[in-house]
């Protein structure tokens, strides 16, 4: 049909299908602004459009629709502030203050909450924080937990009435809660911005001093992310805003049936219908086993999937994939297969996978083990720890406490999906442009399952829309891949949201039992876990997972006394195929799983012996000095090697963290449990200790390449691969400070495996420490070439100057009496007029340690003790991750982790049938946390100097995942009595216990 | 698929559309269930243009047009809180932008709130061509089998019961697994009605009195089993929740007085 759509004041005549969601059409229009969550409900928000100046979701609206309506996207915002000889207005104001405020990450659903914002000011010039947060209900944010959006708005909104704001990228150094509407202007008049009592980020002042006589200038400052103006304007930065000519399609069959035999496939009625280019099953690519966990090699699991294979595992294994004119097409195409299949008994329950007897989901002859796998028994992994005499500390115990807990399967759910293009070069070498942790690994992994050499094919990682650990995966670049190399043409193979519940990866679900003995003094004499983890249909991360549920958590508590140099600590664990959809790579790698169990666990056996539960905890917590008690006997595989902890800040954050949550006045306080007027609601509050490791040591390795360009700026060229994390800009902010230059002057580009240096990807918490490390030893081989430069264009000027003597700084080269040149000078000479060279380094790190953020995180709650609903109202995280780098960045880090783990503790699961059916297909029976729903969030830095790291940084991106739940699950005890060992604190798990009731499927 | 669109600019002109047999066009009303739909071959007619779109106050009743934006009843100043709390947890802020009323009463299930409380209040709809009115509590149970008329043009509800409604879920803006709400009329009729399971939400009593809402919630759920909830949670938690409304309508009542 032939219709006219008004964007952004211009009218577009089209001809467009009857059907045609508007988000189709304006992302063929080249709105990339526009984005899509693969969701067919709207339930993610990411596709907004303003729609006669309201928001409203373009996925599931018609094209037709819209006609006779005006349509605004982000597009029509503004602009770069510097577009060479043309003046530029700069960024819309709500634009800037997104930048500002550090609320963009992944960037994914950042032009939809800049267009909310917008429509929401152009009503309500003055919003509260609940309108705010209103407003932003109907995007889903994965990133931030919503703190700095909604900073960002109220911010815009106070610009937009003229009034002052407070600055962002100041150091903040308080002792008091940062609360904006307490602020004051110099005339004493309110600032006019920010948050209230939701959106709080608190620094606190440094442990130990950087160095004092040189302060940083771009080091520990809230520097705006580099990507940031680009992602604010919907720039086509993502995997799936790339147009090729001819691009085909991708679609993939998936198998309705969790376990059966593929016995015969009939594909000639699809690959007859005009459009289909390809139809690919197991009969027609080469059969290679491997693995598709994105890991360093040699991979440490088993390699045990096939692209496609004659045997399906779970319900959403492949079949067959298709490729075709248009996506319609491929769906008709795939209806039209036929698929005889062999019916085989489901396994669900990891016990009874285990169990003699019981059908082998992996007996294809290909299968290569890996240490202890063994697919005849359905165990992908097995790992047995035992530190000092085990069973000699239970002895010396005067009370053993032993409980079972549970950990669901939950799902990454980032906003981007799972996307991949794929096409030939002029060279004829395979382009993957892929959203990717993991781009080496895609390149290295993928090649023998093509039968290209690694050599002759480039992966380009643009940015990536979310990735948790989703990423971290070889899922889907085969997809595209083959259908490239059997059509010679472009693919795109971009999953739905029920795709990515039902087809791509999950966190391991783990039923865990502790055992622990502990003298009348509160002294833990031994410390045991037995670890059954359920990794679904494939072993990917199998044992790297599990290895480090036990790995962080039972790392923690050591013991007091004489145990604290001889701890008996015992980690079994067991990890089972099932046929559910494969777990994998989630964003804490498996200690969230642990520390549920362990934090629940040490504060029942606290409460049993009745003292303090913050004592009893730091008592028995390992201490600066020590030794990493797992790192003298397990490595993932590898050779151990001792490692001394040189910083452990576990004490003072728990100490900030109590003084900000009140606990003093709160626990133990029967008044402060009651709410006036409501007799059925409880107030509880809770906490738990973590830990979690930065890097795996003798294996994470990123490299760096730095160069000088004409005017004293430079490229960085990292591996490194920033997932919405901030990296890039943490790297070019330690650039920066060791070449004394802006943060604006490294251009940072990661990652092409062509053009950057290798780098093992976004994964272990490591980049900011190892790719940092990197970025800084490239950084000072850049400087020591200047310094050497510097000094003899000093000396021909007469000024003899040594070159260690030279200052770089404020972009120039300052010699000890003041005299200078600029960096730009000195790059021209450089390249231009004397001795020719280009300036550049390149350096690459590996670590000998890990050294892991510690913190303490604490949880208030309210129960309805009638429905057992549980209330999170607030969440404090006071963490030391040593020296904070970007103190805007890190916090979003630390909100955004909480967030996500909140909905661990209260809300996400996945759930089966008896025949293996998924319960979760989408973002509304998968409930993850809206805008208007989130508890407070607080952050507190406790700055510790970690000696292994340049400007002494340890890892803070996973270790806010640790401890909500158990924090949550302790503040329901507190509040109501109930003792949880499962999660999601689901509302009939608590109402069964309160009223007596057995739990659901028990006698 | 959708094949074919129409945008009339009557109600009559809509109805010709919808009654025409050769066409099988169905009525694109704000919901969300045609978007996904993938029955094959069908026609839309988009009802936007339709004058479906008005909320007039008639004596004690308020009467919504299909087509109001569940936004704009949430601005509308004779639309009851409880109303304008449940469209606030039902539907974020973009999809309220879109879904009209009717529309959502088509597409939900019995896990919105937000139709659990207009069916406490003894929703009428009326139904073209023909302008048939049937309850709300009449419609639902056969929804999905037979249509009193081809379009929902109008609903319409009582403006002066005292409205309340509790739930459980799983976090406050989650789709609940339980949902209670009893409305109150000055004459002391009590209605009850549950949500959170199954197709639709159900009447769990309309008495001329509150006494026995706990037996009646209790009785009315006690078959309410699925995979998110057991019957035996449902059932006696609703029972409770029917008492803590009824308590909170009596704190409203007193503070009235």
């Amino acid at each position: 049909m032939e219709i006219t759509l008004t964007i952004n004041g211009q009218d577009y005549p089209l001809r467009v299908p009857a059907g045609e969601r508007l988000l189709d059409t304006l992302r063929k229009l080249g709105f990339f602004s526009i984005k899509s969550g693969g969701c067919e409900k709207g339930e993610c928000g990411a596709c907004t459009v303003l729609l006669d100046g309201r928001p409203v979701n373009s996925c599931t609206m018609l094209t037709a629709q819209a006609q006779g309506h005006t349509l605004e996207t982000v597009e029509a915002l503004g602009e770069h502030p510097q577009h060479g000889w043309k003046p530029s207005e700069g960024l819309h104001v709500i634009q800037q203050a997104f930048v500002d405020t550090g609320a963009i990450q992944c960037g994914y659903c950042t032009p939809a909450m800049v267009l909310v914002a917008r429509a929401l000011l152009a009503k309500n010039s003055d919003p509260t924080e609940e309108e705010v947060r209103e407003a932003l209900s109907g995007v889903l944010c994965r990133c931030t937990g919503y703190v700095k959006p909604v900073q960002a708005v109220l911010r815009a909104a106070a610009v937009l009435r003229g009034e002052k704001v407070p600055p962002i990228n100041e150091p903040i150094d308080i002792r008091e809660a940062l609360d904006f509407s307490k602020d004051k202007g110099s005339d004493g008049e309110p600032l006019g911005t920010g948050g209230g009592a939701l959106t709080e980020t608190k620094v606190f002042p440094k442990l130990k001093v950087v160095d004092s006589r040189s302060p940083m200038k771009t080091v520990g400052k809230g520097e705006p992310k580099v990507d940031a103006i680009k992602l604010v304007q919907g720039k086509p930065a993502f995997t799936a805003d790339f147009e090729k000519r001819d691009m085909l399609v991708a679609k993939v069959l998936h198998s309705p049936h969790a376990h059966a035999m593929i016995k015969h496939i009939d594909t000639s009625e699809a690959k007859a219908l005009p459009g289909v280019a390809a139809v690919l099953t197991w009969q027609d690519i080469p059969r290679v086993v491997y693995s598709t966990a994105g890991q360093s090699h040699p991979i440490p699991g088993p390699l045990d999937s096939f692209s496609l294979d004659k045997k399906v595992r779970y319900v959403g294994d492949r079949v067959a994939f298709v490729a075709a004119e248009t996506a319609e097409i491929a769906e008709q195409a795939l209806k039209r297969i036929k698929v005889d299949y062999e019916v085989l008994p489901t396994l669900i329950d990891p016990t009874k996978a285990m169990a003699e007897g019981a059908p082998i989901i992996h007996d294809e002859p290909e299968f290569v083990n890996f240490d202890e796998s063994d697919p005849s028994r359905n165990i992908a992994a097995e790992i047995r720890i035992d530190i000092g005499d085990i069973e000699q500390g239970f002895a010396e115990a005067d009370q053993i406490f032993e409980t079972e807990y549970d950990v669901p399967k939950v799902q990454q759910a980032h906003i981007e999906p799972h996307v991949v293009v794929t096409y030939w070069d002029e060279d004829d070498r395979l382009v993957i442009r892929t959203s990717t942790q993991v781009p080496f690994h895609v390149r290295r992994q993928i090649a023998p399952v093509l039968d290209l050499p690694i050599k002759r094919i480039r992966v380009i990682k643009p940015r990536i829309g979310g990735g948790f650990g989703g990423k971290q995966e070889v899922l889907i670049e085969d997809v595209a891949a083959h259908l490239t190399i059997a059509t010679g043409r472009p693919v795109i193979y971009e999953m739905t949201r029920e795709e990515e519940f039902t087809a791509a990866r999950t966190r391991h679900p783990m039923r865990i039992r502790m055992k622990t003995g502990v003298k009348k003094d509160g002294t833990i004499t031994a410390n045991e876990m037995h670890c059954l983890s359920d990794t679904g249909a494939y072993g990917c991360h199998a044992l790297t997972v599990a290895g480090n549920t036990g790995h962080k958590s039972m790392a923690l508590y050591v013991g007091d006394g004489p145990y604290r140099k001889n701890p008996n600590i015992r980690f079994y664990s067991d990890v089972v195929y099932t046929n559910t959809v494969p777990s994998g790579a989630y964003r804490g790698y498996g200690v969230p799983q642990g520390f549920w169990p362990v934090e629940r666990h040490m504060e029942d056996i606290a409460r049993a012996l009745g003292m303090d539960p913050l004592a009893f905890r730091l008592k028995n917590a390992i201490r600066s000095g020590e030794v990493h008690p797992f790192s003298k006997v397990w490595s993932e595989g590898r050779e151990p090697k001792p490692e001394t902890l040189y910083t452990v800040g576990l004490e003072e954050c728990v100490q900030q963290g109590r003084m900000t949550i009140d606990w003093d006045h709160k626990f133990n306080n029967a008044a402060w449990h009651q709410v006036s007027g409501q007799k059925h609601l409880r107030k509880g509050i809770g906490v738990a200790m973590v830990m979690q490791g930065t890097a795996i040591p003798y294996l994470d390795m990123g490299g760096a390449s730095i160069k000088m360009n004409d005017d004293g700026s430079f490229n960085l060229l990292v591996g490194a691969t920033d997932l919405g994390t901030g990296s890039d800009t943490v790297l070019a902010q330690m650039a920066a400070e060791t070449l004394g230059v802006r943060v604006d002057d490294i251009l940072v580009y990661s990652s092409d495996t062509d053009f950057t240096p290798f780098d093992k990807g976004a994964y272990a918490s490591s980049t900011t420490y190892i790719s940092g490390a990197a970025t800084v030893k490239a950084a000072e081989k850049v400087a020591e070439r200047i310094r050497i430069r510097a000094a003899n264009m000093f000396a021909e000027q007469g000024l003899e100057v040594e070159p260690s003597e030279v200052l770089l700084d404020d972009c120039k080269a300052i010699a000890p009496d003041g005299e200078s040149f600029s960096l730009a000078e000195i790059a021209l000479n450089a390249l231009h007029q004397v001795d020719q060279e280009q300036i550049m380094g390149v350096a690459s790190h590996m670590s000998p340690v890990a050294p892991p953020p510690f913190a303490a995180q604490f949880a208030e709650v309210t129960v309805d003790t009638d429905s057992g609903m549980v209330t999170v109202d607030k969440l404090v995280m006071a963490v030391d991750s040593g020296v904070i780098i970007n103190p805007v960045t890190a916090s979003g880090q630390i909100e955004g982790g909480m967030s996500q783990s909140l909905g661990y503790a209260v809300s996400e699961e996945m759930v089966y049938d008896e025949n293996g059916q998924p319960r979760e297909k989408d973002l509304e029976d998968y409930h993850i946390f809206r805008a208007d729903e989130m508890p407070e969030l607080t952050t507190i830095f406790v700055e510790t100097y970690e000696p292994s790291h340049p400007f002494g940084a340890k890892a803070v991106a996973e270790i806010p995942l640790d401890g909500v739940a158990p924090a949550v699950g302790n503040a329901i005890l507190d509040a109501c009595g109930v003792s949880l060992t499962s999660i999601p604190a689901l509302p009939e798990k608590i109402w069964r216990a309160l009223k007596g009731v057995s739990p659901e499927g028990e006698a | 698929m959708i094949e074919a669109y129409y945008r009339p600019k009557s109600l009559e002109d809509a109805l010709a559309l919808l009654t025409d047999p050769a066409k099988a066009l169905r009525p694109l009303g704000g919901g969300t269930r045609l978007s996904r739909t993938q029955a094959e071959g069908f026609g839309v007619v988009d009802l936007q243009d339709t004058g479906l779109d008005q909320i007039t106050t008639r004596g004690q009743r308020l009467a919504a047009g299909a087509a109001v934006r569940l936004d704009r009843l949430l601005a509308h100043p004779d639309v009851h809180p409880e109303i304008k709390r449940a469209i606030q947890i039902d539907v974020s802020e973009n999809l309220r932008n879109m879904a009209t009323l009717g529309g959502w009463l088509m597409s939900s299930d019995g896990r919105s709130i937000l139709s659990t409380v207009l069916l406490a209040l003894d929703t009428t709809l009326t139904w073209e061509p023909g302008e048939a009115r049937v309850r709300m509590g009449n419609w639902l149970p056969v929804r999905d089998q037979e249509s009193p008329g081809v379009l929902m043009s109008e609903l319409e509800w009582w403006l002066r019961p005292h409205l309340v409604f509790e739930y459980a879920a799983r976090s406050p803006k989650d789709r609940p697994i339980l949902v209670v709400a009893a409305a109150q009329w000055g004459s002391g009729r009590t209605r009850i009605a549950l949500g959170g399971f199954g197709g639709s939400p159900v009447i769990a009593m309309d008495g001329p009195e509150d006494r026995g809402v706990d037996v009646a919630a209790r009785d009315a759920y006690y078959d309410a089993e699925d995979q998110w909830a057991t019957a035996l949670y449902r059932r006696e938690v609703a029972s409770r929740l029917a008492l803590r409304c009824l308590a909170r309508i009596d704190a409203i009542k007193e503070s009235e007085a």
